[in-house]
């Protein structure tokens, strides 16, 4: 889609943790990415590897340390003025992973989901907040009597409904879902999937989607972001992805996964990791991965590739590809 | 080949404030030696509350009201707490799902493997209970084995730690592993570890294996046999190959189609709707009923038996019923 301008777009960006006695946690470094209007940006890594501190960045629960977050002509990491912030709030919001500690459990439903209508002033009178509110519990799937009950009334699936009605109330362009559905159970999860996926096309949403279940991101993204250890070692389609990918960390997590599909989990081939993420504390110089690269060279150990696209739209950070 | 383990028609019932839940209602499987079962369905599906009622850990407001539990013939159901104390940790043991919280943070973990060892094995002398143990930590794949002795909990990843909990459960040689979610809390990468640790200590100790898990890529990678549960009982059972190629209840055939496949290219995911029944007042006929497409008038008032397929693959459900077939065909002529 480069015939598009980017709705975000991120340059270089940074995010340290002072973590004391001068340590430096960098949780996010260097990466650099469009995501264009209406596109799903999948985002993969195990834990750890700060692909939650970049959704929490990019919607600005954190100040980035370094580089640039561009949102349609707006650049986010400046100083804001209070007005373009409020504007900001209105037109990128954020689902949370866990539907039980992302509601505050003394509101009512109502409220939970009225909050930003509120702040907004999207509503002119009571009548038209509740019928907005019901509107959009309707639209998740929920019903009108629904919205006077507290949140603990509600099974992890229905919850998970009520903050997406909360992230919809204010009509936002962007959202970000930080691991939507990995507390929820494998048939509820279909349903929170493709839930999201009809109001994708009905409201023309983009979303930055931050799972760590590859199926799950191969499924519902149009691009996948694979991040390892704070960088984006490859970003490319879903289905070059997972038909050619190139960076050997991508390589060993697609044959990780166990396929429901026995005769194939018997046949095929591994690449089993040996050891587990380093420390992201005071790293070194070189490719994150090479301590655990199966193909790692010496130039990978004193030097950290760039993230270079080596076909059209296919972008990696790998040396190995690199010539 | 003799079964290692056999339960029969077990009811569980968990007091709460809400009533009484029947977690469990009429369960039975088996398990041959050195085989692989998996028990698989949601959670509150009573899977859980299944395998600790064979280790007889339930909760003090928990209680097995009906049903036998057998370990080589012998019935673990009558036995005191102090029989069931020797049985547990050398004959069965269990691996639970959170890495993070079954270990002591206070103790080394040499010497949690050491406890184990004290507990059944008196024939051995302190230093042969060190040297066993170090061996043990070898063997789930731990390098440097005498200085991780002496480490504790923090220390290691979430990867180690689930290594070493794998080693307290084996120091003995069970003969019955129990594994509840063992991989759930871990990375992909970590997971594919731990799961070919598994099928390989399987291998050396010749252990029998129960594991419990909602990710059915790896029930596929490690399982020789299934057991679908939904609302406390078991729905469907059968060979690895009979549940995932040839599922026959509608809840098997949900539940593998709710699953995004890597190779495939699907619009929209199938989904069962609703949720799962409130087991404090279980549904009278299949707890499936309300979720299913296929419900008939006979499903919400009688459960259904299991109707058998070939290679001892069974299924629950009133759709496998001749009257059943008979009735659908005649509809369809019909329409």
């Amino acid at each position: 889609m480069p015939d598009k301008q980017p709705l975000v777009s991120v340059k270089n960006l940074k995010k340290y943790f002072n973590v004391g006695k001068n340590l430096t946690l960098k949780a996010v470094d260097d990466v650099t990415f469009d995501i264009y209007p209406g596109e799903t940006l999948g985002l993969v890594g195990e834990s750890g590897c700060g692909k939650s501190t970049l959704g929490r960045t990019l919607i600005r629960l954190y100040h980035a340390t370094d580089g640039e977050i561009w949102f349609d002509g707006m650049n986010l990491t400046k100083d804001l003025t209070s007005r373009e912030s409020f504007q900001f709030t209105r037109r990128a919001q954020m689902i949370f992973q866990d539907p039980y500690a992302s509601l505050n459990q003394r509101m009512k439903v109502m409220d939970i989901i009225a909050e930003g209508i509120d702040a907004h002033h999207l509503a002119a009178d009571k009548k038209e907040r509740e019928e907005m509110v019901v509107e959009l519990l309707q639209t998740v799937g929920l019903q009108r009597e629904h919205a006077n009950r507290y949140p603990h009334e509600f099974s992890g699936g229905q919850r998970q409904r009520i903050g997406i009605a909360r992230a919809l109330a204010v009509n936002p362009d962007f959202v970000i879902a930080d691991e939507p559905i990995s507390a929820l159970d494998v048939s509820i999860q279909a349903q929170i999937v493709n839930l999201l996926q009809d109001l994708q096309e009905k409201r023309g949403l983009t979303y930055l989607f931050i799972a760590h279940d590859l199926s799950m991101i191969k499924h519902i993204s149009d691009r996948v972001g694979v991040m390892y250890l704070g960088s984006l070692v490859e970003l490319t389609t879903a289905d070059e992805l997972f038909a050619n990918s190139l960076h050997p960390y991508t390589q060993a997590l697609l044959s990780a996964i166990p396929l429901a599909d026995p005769n194939l989990e018997k046949s095929r081939k591994r690449i089993v990791l040996q050891g587990s993420l380093p420390s992201p504390i005071n790293l070194g110089s070189g490719c994150r991965f090479a301590s655990r690269c199966p193909q790692v060279t010496e130039v990978c150990k004193e030097v950290s590739p760039e993230l270079i696209e080596v076909s059209p739209g296919h972008f990696v950070a790998c040396h190995l590809t690199d010539r | 080949m003799g079964k290692i383990l056999q339960v029969e028609n077990l009811h569980v019932e968990i007091k709460t404030e809400l009533g009484r839940i029947q977690a469990v209602r009429g369960v039975s499987f088996d398990l041959d030696k050195k085989e692989t079962v998996a028990i698989v369905g949601e959670s509150g599906s009573g899977k859980t509350i299944t395998v600790k009622s064979v280790m007889q850990l339930l909760p003090s407001t928990g209680s097995i009201t009906e049903g036998s539990v057998r370990l080589e013939g012998k019935e673990l159901t009558t036995l005191s707490e102090k029989e069931m104390l020797k049985i547990r940790g050398s004959d069965i043991s269990m691996i639970f799902q959170d890495p993070m919280t079954s270990l002591n943070p206070t103790m080394t973990v040499g010497n949690q493997i050491v406890e184990v060892l004290k507990n059944h094995r008196k024939d051995l002398s302190r230093d042969e209970m060190k040297r066993r143990a170090i061996e043990i930590i070898d063997l789930v794949g731990i390098s440097n084995p005498e200085t991780r002795f002496k480490q504790y909990p923090h220390q290691l990843s979430g990867g180690m730690r689930q290594r070493i909990i794998i080693a307290i459960a084996l120091a003995c040689d069970p003969k019955v592993l129990i594994a509840d979610e063992p991989t759930t809390a871990l990375d992909v990468t970590i997971q594919a570890q731990i799961l070919d640790l598994m099928k390989e200590l399987q291998e050396k100790i010749n252990t029998s294996i129960i594991i419990i898990t909602h990710n059915l890529g790896v029930v596929a990678n490690i399982a020789d046999r299934v057991y679908v549960m939904y609302g406390g009982k078991i729905v469907e059972n059968g060979s690895v190959e009979d549940i995932f190629y040839h599922p026959q209840h509608p809840y098997t055939k949900g539940l593998l189609a709710a699953v995004p496949k890597l190779h495939e290219k699907t619009d929209k995911l199938f989904t069962i709707l609703g949720t799962p029944p409130d087991l404090t007042d279980p549904p009278k006929g299949c707890p499936f009923a309300a979720r299913c497409l296929y419900t008939l008038k006979v499903c919400r008032q009688y459960p259904p038996a299991f109707t058998p397929f070939e290679n001892h693959h069974e299924s629950a459900c009133w759709l496998h019923d001749p009257r059943a077939k008979r009735m659908i065909s005649e509809v369809r002529n019909a329409g």
